[in-house]
């Protein structure tokens, strides 16, 4: 069997047969429920390209979780860019996708039983070329709530970021 | 920084690249590019040894303080 958010499946059919059965149409409760399965299925399949960054972080705003963390590093941009690629390779998150030209990266947790997955978008600011910014922001793919993973994978990564600079 | 690693002018003399130590002793280039910018947090002891023993030096070959201005005197 493949990897499904089970809870949410099962909260989505549940809520599918109650809407079926107290409304006076069924065909009210498909009107309901197939835009949902429909921007599942559509999330699923953007959520792995970069270029689809706002649609997750802005357009989907109020229907996804966001957390964010910014920290400061010494290590110059590109290094640091390359620093993070091995570390996301390394760890448990799979990387999606990157663009060294705007030092973009995206990486991310697969589907569990809980979560429909999650994408964290790094990417560093290099304005300050002394200590450029590193921003982290982990969206759930789809559903407003992450039982707080989102923060605890975020919390992760940095502390594993850190321990790595010990060589 | 007060402490800086000289790994550069260790690889100069024997003239040795980055890739060539990383691939000797098992530590990313990434890894030894940020230890050659004095960026690294901390080195282990087992990361000094490998070190020393491919470039046939002294930790002190590696490792210079140099006293910051900024930095209180204990």
């Amino acid at each position: 069997m493949r990897p499904v958010p089970f809870l949410l499946s099962i909260c989505l059919i549940i809520g599918y047969k109650l809407l079926n059965h107290f409304l006076e149409k069924p065909y009210y409760a498909l009107l309901i429920f197939v835009p949902i399965v429909l921007l599942i299925g559509l999330n699923l399949v953007l959520r792995r390209k970069l270029k689809y960054k706002d649609w997750f972080i802005k357009h989907l705003g109020f229907l996804n979780e966001k957390v964010t963390h910014s920290f400061k590093s010494e290590i110059p941009a590109p290094l640091l860019f390359d620093k993070i690629l091995e570390q996301i390779n390394d760890s448990e998150t799979t990387l999606y996708d990157f663009k060294p030209s705007t030092l973009e990266i995206l990486a991310g947790n697969s589907v569990g039983m809980r979560t429909w997955g999650e994408n964290i978008y790094i990417d560093i600011n290099a304005t300050d070329s002394e200590n450029p910014t590193v921003n982290l922001t982990s969206v759930t793919v789809f559903g407003i709530v992450s039982w707080n993973k989102n923060k605890e994978n975020i919390d992760q990564f940095y502390s594993s970021f850190e321990e790595s600079l010990t060589i | 920084m007060a402490i800086i690693v000289n790994l550069d002018v260790m690889l100069a003399k024997r003239k040795m690249k980055v890739k060539e130590l990383s691939a000797k002793i098992g530590i990313s280039v990434v890894n030894l590019s940020i230890l050659k910018q004095s960026k690294a947090k901390a080195i282990r002891f087992t990361t000094l040894e490998a070190i020393c023993e491919v470039l046939d030096c002294q930790p002190g070959d590696l490792l210079e303080f140099v006293p910051d201005n900024n930095s209180p005197h204990v």
